[in-house]
C-alpha cells in the first residue's frame, strides 16, 4: 500500500519537476536569441535555425518525462485494481 | 492506436484477413491514406510541366521544390541542394501525418512509436549511406574521434551516440503527437465535466457537450497545428544536420 501511495506521489511530481527545469533552460535560450537577434538583426536566420534545434533538444527531454508519466500511470491503476482484489 | 479508437478507418480494420491482421493496425492503414494523397499531389504538381508555370498546381509545385533547396542549402552548405529530395519528403510526409490527428474521426500515425521508429531508421540509415557515399572509408574515420590513441574509448561513444540519435529522433516526435492528442482528449473531457457542474452550460442553452467543444476544442486545434508543424520541422531539420555532419571533412564532427 505504501508502495503504490509512493509511486502515484512520485508519478505526479515527475512531469512537473522536468516541466520546471525545462523551462529555465528555454528561458535561458529565449533570453540569448533574443539578445542575440537584438544585436544583429541580420542573423535571423542562423539564430532562429539554432533556437529551434535547441529548444527541441531541451523539450525532448521533457517529453521522456511525459512518457514515463504514461507509462508509470497504467502501471499504477493495474496496482490499484490489484490490491483492491486481494 | 487500436482498434477501440474511434476512427473512420476501423471498419478496414475489423475486415482484415486473418493473415494481415497481426502486422496491420490503424495507423498503418492511415499512413497509407496519407503516402497516397502525397502521391496524388505530387502526381498533380508535376503533370504538364511548361516551362514557365501556367497552371497553379505547378506553380504549387515549384515553391515547394525552392523552399526545400534553399532550406537544405541553407542547413547543409553549398551542394546541400541534393538532399532535399529526402528532407523535403520526410517533413512533408511527417507534416501530413501529424495533421491527420487535428481531423475529427482520424488518429496521427505519428501517435505511434512504430511509424515515428521506422521514419528515424530511415532518415538514419540514409545518413550512414550519403556518408559513406561522399567521403568514402575515410567516412569510419570519424567514429575513432580527434587524437587517434583514445579510439578504445570514442569508437564505442560514437556508436552508442548513433544509437540515441536514433532513440531521441523518434521518441521526440511520437512523445510530442502522442502528448498533444492525449492532451486534447483529456482538457475536453477535463471542460465537459466542468461545464456540466456549473451553470454556465444552463445560462448558454447548450449540452456541456458542445460548449466544451465549442470553448476547448479551438484553441486545442491551434495548439495541434503549432505542434505539428514545429516537429516536422524539427525532424527535417535535424536529419539535415546530422547529414551536414556525416559528409563534412572536419574530423570533430560527432
Amino acid at each position: 500500500m505504501e508502495f503504490t501511495a509512493v509511486l502515484a506521489a512520485v508519478v505526479g511530481l515527475a512531469v512537473p519537476i522536468a516541466v520546471i527545469a525545462g523551462a529555465f533552460a528555454q528561458a535561458k535560450v529565449g533570453t540569448a536569441a533574443m539578445e542575440g537577434l537584438a544585436r544583429q538583426p541580420e542573423a535571423a536566420g542562423d539564430i532562429q535555425r539554432g533556437l529551434i534545434i535547441t529548444l527541441a533538444l531541451i523539450e525532448s527531454l521533457v517529453i521522456y518525462a511525459l512518457l514515463t508519466f504514461f507509462m508509470l500511470q497504467g502501471h499504477v491503476a493495474t496496482l490499484v485494481e490489484k490490491l483492491g482484489q486481494s | 492506436m487500436h482498434e477501440e479508437v474511434g476512427s473512420w478507418l476501423n471498419i478496414i480494420v475489423q475486415h482484415l484477413p486473418a493473415w494481415a491482421a497481426p502486422y496491420v493496425n490503424l495507423g498503418v492503414i492511415t499512413s497509407w491514406v496519407v503516402l497516397g494523397l502525397v502521391v496524388v499531389l505530387a502526381w498533380r504538381c508535376t503533370r504538364n510541366l511548361k516551362l514557365v508555370a501556367q497552371s497553379g498546381w505547378q506553380t504549387i509545385g515549384e515553391w515547394a521544390y525552392q523552399l526545400a533547396t534553399s532550406f537544405c542549402e541553407g542547413l547543409i552548405g553549398p551542394g546541400g541542394e541534393r538532399f532535399a529530395p529526402l528532407i523535403g519528403s520526410l517533413f512533408i510526409y511527417i507534416l501530413i501525418m501529424n495533421l491527420t490527428g487535428l481531423v475529427p474521426g482520424f488518429v496521427s500515425p505519428t501517435a505511434s512509436l512504430n511509424m515515428t521508429l521506422a521514419l528515424a531508421i530511415t532518415a538514419l540509415v540514409a545518413v550512414q549511406y550519403y556518408g559513406f557515399r561522399e567521403r568514402g572509408w575515410r567516412y569510419l574515420l570519424h567514429f575513432v574521434g580527434e587524437p587517434w590513441w583514445l579510439f578504445p574509448l570514442m569508437i564505442p561513444i560514437h556508436l552508442i551516440g548513433e544509437v540515441a540519435r536514433l532513440l531521441s529522433l523518434s521518441i521526440r516526435l511520437f512523445g510530442n503527437i502522442f502528448g498533444k492528442e492525449v492532451v486534447i482528449g483529456q482538457i475536453l473531457i477535463l471542460l465537459g465535466t466542468l461545464l456540466a457542474m456549473n451553470r454556465l452550460s444552463v445560462v448558454l442553452r447548450v449540452p456541456a457537450v458542445i460548449s466544451s467543444v465549442a470553448i476547448g476544442h479551438v484553441p486545442l486545434l491551434l495548439l495541434g497545428l503549432l505542434v505539428s508543424l514545429i516537429q516536422a520541422l524539427i525532424f527535417a531539420m535535424l536529419t539535415g544536420v546530422y547529414i551536414q555532419g556525416a559528409i563534412a571533412t572536419e574530423h570533430e564532427t560527432g
